[in-house]
């Protein structure tokens, strides 16, 4: 007499198959999406996409249409993905014109008054298509994009090449707080910590590294000169409500604990986030 | 197992995986994320390789264009991205400028083509 077997391994084989075909249709092959919009690229190319953008911002100086690119990607904050782009680019010693542009872009996020002088273009300067004639002859029609003859290319106009992340400019004296005020008026869009450099002559001093820690840890650095617009010797940091922060200006420089977002009063009773400026100086 | 059982139980694999494709694929499919260059709309595609070709202008450097055109790969090569881009620019009405960058790098990636093949 044989034993009487049931039907579980059937259960078991639909379980199975369920949980491959799950797997197989979430991770291994998943739905190939057509037609989508900037905001859902992956973070690789979300670089490159931000990257042409700062490029063709370079070219183009429209500092409307830049924005309004560089919005598509829905960022929570443009001005920081752009300018710690810009970071990484010069830390890792790429292409500093391309750096130049993704900062001057983040700049112009928070100041979209901000405008530029283009870089000389020689658009339909440099190419004569040729177009063969529908008869057959061996002739060939040159067409003139531009009524100018071109014959040759505009040469390019040189690139002051940016500020690079180097070493602290300065082998001297230690940079010290000169100056610290609380910015209300106007108020900012975003509170951030805005940072001056300047030399004991005054002088505003590029590539200076500033650290940044946060109390409850954490740490970042950026440099000085991504904002030559403001001047040589600005930099930046965005802050977070509810963190306390403390920064040092180059190796040695004074150690400035205690920052956070100061509280402005707009009226009798409201208030609002404010910013910090910090000056920092040689003795 | 029995050979009838055997077969019983991949038939039933087999079932299983059918229904979990239908549940990843239509019924709860992932969501519209970590895309691609290469999946972009028609006009932000076009307006993309407008933009490179407004960066070549400045620069006259067609390797960093092919750099940034190579992301259309393996659907389009960088030439056939840019001649997309010229047939989408004629639809949607792009600037004279635009056109012509486009038609500038167009012809000038054409003619590297044809001088890199024997």
């Amino acid at each position: 007499m044989k034993p009487k077997q049931g039907q579980w391994h059937l259960l078991t084989g639909t379980i199975m198959g369920i949980l491959l075909g799950v797997v197989f249709s979430l991770w291994i092959l998943p739905v190939q999406y057509i037609d989508t919009e900037p905001n859902t690229l992956r973070t690789s190319d979300r670089e490159r996409y931000r990257e042409v953008v700062a490029n063709a911002f370079l070219v183009e100086a429209d500092t409307n249409r830049a924005l309004a690119r560089i919005a598509l990607l829905q960022d929570a904050n443009s001005s920081s993905a752009l300018i710690s782009q810009a970071q990484v680019l010069l830390a890792s010693n790429g292409n500093a014109q391309t750096a130049r542009g993704l900062a001057l872009l983040g700049a112009a996020v928070n100041q979209p008054s901000l405008r530029i002088t283009p870089l000389p273009s020689a658009i339909g300067m440099g190419s004569t298509p040729t177009l063969q004639t529908p008869t057959g002859s061996q002739e060939a029609i040159t067409v003139m994009p531009t009524l100018t003859p071109a014959a040759t290319r505009t040469p390019f106009a040189t690139f002051t090449p940016r500020p690079t992340a180097l070493p602290s400019p300065t082998l001297g004296a230690a940079f010290v707080l000169a100056k610290q005020e609380d910015i209300c008026d106007p108020l900012p869009k975003v509170p951030l910590i805005e940072i001056e450099v300047k030399d004991a002559s005054g002088k505003p001093i590029a590539g200076v590294k500033i650290q940044l820690s946060q109390v409850n840890g954490g740490s970042e650095t950026f440099y000085t000169g991504l904002y030559p617009e403001v001047n040589e010797g600005y930099a930046n940091y965005v802050m977070t409500s509810g963190m306390e922060y403390a920064l040092r200006v180059g190796e040695a420089g004074q150690l400035v604990s205690g920052l956070k977002i100061p509280v402005c009063k707009t009226g009798s009773s409201s208030s609002a986030p404010g910013s910090i400026y910090l000056l920092f100086q040689q003795p | 197992m029995k050979k009838s059982r055997l077969v019983g139980f991949v038939i039933f694999i087999l079932i299983g995986f059918v229904v979990g494709l239908i549940y990843g694929w239509v019924i709860n499919p992932s969501g519209v994320k970590n895309t691609t260059l290469a999946s972009l709309r028609a006009d932000f595609k076009a307006d993309y390789v407008v933009m490179v070709s407004e960066i070549y202008s400045s620069n006259h450097d067609l390797e960093t264009a092919k750099k940034y055109l190579v992301v259309f790969k393996p659907g389009r090569t960088p030439i056939q991205a840019v001649q997309d881009a010229l047939l989408v620019g004629q639809q949607f009405g792009f600037s004279e400028r635009e056109m012509r960058a486009l038609a500038d790098l167009e012809i000038d990636m054409t003619s590297a083509a044809k001088a890199e093949t024997p």
